[in-house]
């Protein structure tokens, strides 16, 4: 089995709205799948058809190699957290997670506060989730969807609300939920560096269409970091930059040139473009590549 | 499915408004006690001036106007001879009034919106092999609530009656007693659940604490039994013998064993058909 997901033009209709069109993804075992998309489109109702809270209008999903209405004993195996946490607000943490585990089954001891203390809930336990900020409320539903151990886990913008140190541990437990656990997530999130620096294939869904997948390697192919060179005369300036030992470069106009190899030391770069003659009106690393890609595909 | 109802039960432990209906229940239950309490007297105080025919006609005239309108009745049940009723006739008067039912009613809407409400379903809805069996899970979980409720009905209304009536209660504990409890205590059951179990289905399908709350209200005070006695005349059918509600209210002290048995399949048959349909609903639709 190379897929853990496999769907095939699968389509949710509601009414007369296609919110998902003929999806075809494929997510491998143990990897991070980031879904990238605009709001409205498509991704929470895919994600929820995966984990089997809707069913498809049509098209196959294939989970685990298996198809069909035998795919459905998989669901057991997927974990998820769609949209917000759902939560009893009157309740503590750990009680939240107990009914969760009353549900699957588990009754080991110590497995709730484990939970807690991965997802750096432990001392809120006792704490009613109606005192919990928006960010605690995420923590506690990555901790519910980890409840049983899934194989595969469905996360819809978990990182939502949470503060800069808080999505930094929660990259750090997927990261670690994936290497140590050989665990497969499919992940969506509107922040786009957050999701390039866990996960290992990229779709692109627009209007509920699939319009591109991706690897990493293949995204770094197509919106890495460069350094941009505006100067008069880009003539003078290639053989200076080859002479630095920088090869991997390209004259997009008569006066810019995009250099894709990392530049060690660009005061030496400016310097030695000015010793040949060059007048350098600029020379800039620009990083925010990925977003331009992602709205240059999912522009109307 | 087991994994299920335990974690049902769990929850209705851990809600409080669940409790706090009981509790107010139970309060109800000791205040009506204390109004018994004072119709005794007043019928030991027209018993002994002779009055009893003119009591028993005024009390007549009241009851013929509670039926015609709405709204629920707790009453003394009417003895001939002027004995004082026993507890199991005052229980079984009460439980026919249908006040426990809005109680009760109160309590389901609550529980069964709080999943849909709270979003918690989604955590589950996935991993459950069958949808079906968490309307199902529900449902018996809230069977327990019922059996809860009336007992506890039951217990707070016996001690209360008990405390306020004293040496003049009459209480006969024996094999007959268990008897009568117990297809009493049946019948009431299955019609509560079959109440509760329409009441929990338009709150899923809804998806609305008020609409729940609303409908199980107007049908206890009544109202879906006046909407059955006008379609029996209109149409000239005898749809309100088998509504569930009518058969609430039609189990009054004395009632018949085959009016009971009777109510007791009206009970049974609408819990099956109200669990298919909701067992129906949660595997169709979406949860959202």
């Amino acid at each position: 089995m190379k897929y853990v997901v496999d769907t095939h033009g699968l389509t949710k209709i509601f009414g007369k709205h296609r919110a998902v069109d003929c999806v075809s993804l494929h997510i491998k075992r143990g990897e991070i799948y980031g879904f990238i998309g605009k709001n409205g489109a498509g991704k929470t109702t895919f994600m929820k058809m995966v984990s089997g809270l809707s069913a498809p209008t049509s098209g196959e999903i294939a989970l685990f190699g298996v198809s069909g209405r035998e795919a459905e004993k998989y669901h057991s195996r997927i974990g998820n957290l769609i949209e917000q946490p759902g939560l009893y607000e009157g309740m503590s943490a750990k009680e939240n997670l107990h009914l969760k585990c009353l549900a699957l089954g588990i009754h080991e001891k110590g497995y709730e506060e484990k939970l807690l203390g991965d997802v750096g809930l432990r001392d809120a336990k006792k704490k009613k989730v109606k005192q919990f900020s928006l960010g605690m409320k995420q923590r506690l539903g990555i901790a519910m969807a980890l409840a049983g151990r899934p194989d595969l886990l469905i996360l819809d913008e978990p990182v939502n609300g949470l503060d800069p140190q808080g999505i930094a541990e929660i990259r750090d437990l997927l990261l670690k939920l994936k290497f140590e656990k050989n665990m497969t997530i499919l992940i969506s999130s509107h922040i786009l560096e957050e999701l390039y620096k866990v996960a290992d294939t990229f779709g692109v869904i627009h209007k509920g269409v699939l319009i591109q997948e991706l690897s990493k390697e293949e995204l770094d192919q197509k919106c890495r970091d460069y350094t941009e060179i505006k100067t008069g005369d880009t003539e003078k300036a290639c053989p200076v930059i080859e002479e630095l030992g920088y090869h991997n470069y390209k004259v997009i106009t008569a006066d810019c040139i995009h250099l894709y190899d990392r530049v060690a030391e660009i005061g030496k770069l400016n310097m030695e473009l000015a010793k040949q003659g060059c007048m350098v009106e600029s020379l800039q690393v620009v990083q925010d590549k990925l977003e331009e890609y992602f709205l240059e595909l999912t522009r109307d | 499915m087991l994994n299920l109802i335990r974690m049902n039960l769990y929850r209705m432990a851990k809600t409080k408004s669940l409790w706090i209906v009981l509790l107010c229940m139970a309060a109800f239950c000791t205040f009506a006690c204390s109004m018994v309490t004072i119709d005794l007297e007043e019928m030991q105080k027209n018993k002994e001036n002779n009055l009893s025919g003119n009591f028993a006609a005024v009390y007549k005239e009241e009851e013929e106007e509670t039926a015609g309108g709405f709204g629920i009745s707790v009453q003394v049940p009417e003895k001939e001879d002027g004995e004082i009723p026993t507890f199991l006739e005052f229980y079984n008067s009460d439980l026919a009034s249908g006040i426990v039912l809005v109680f009760l009613c109160i309590g389901c809407v609550i529980y069964f919106n709080g999943e849909i409400k709270s979003g918690f379903l989604k955590n589950i809805a996935g991993q459950t092999r069958h949808k079906s069996n968490i309307f199902l899970s529900k449902i018996i979980a809230n069977m327990v609530y019922i059996l809860v409720a009336l007992l506890l009905y039951g217990v707070v209304q016996f001690f209360s009656l008990w405390f306020m009536l004293k040496d003049k209660y009459t209480f006969r504990f024996g094999g007959e007693f268990i008897k009568e409890t117990g297809v009493l205590l049946m019948a009431f059951f299955l019609l509560y659940l079959a109440f509760l179990g329409g009441i929990s289905l338009v709150t899923t399908v809804l998806k609305s604490t008020a609409a729940g709350i609303t409908l199980g209200m107007l049908s206890a005070f009544g109202v879906l039994s006046s909407f059955g006695a006008y379609a029996d005349k209109l149409l000239h059918v005898n749809l309100s013998k088998y509504m569930v509600i009518t058969n609430v209210h039609g189990m009054f002290v004395g009632a018949v064993r085959k009016d009971i048995f009777f109510a007791m399949g009206v009970g049974a048959l609408f819990s099956v058909i109200y669990y298919l349909l909701g067992a129906v609903y949660f595997t169709k639709k979406d949860v959202v």
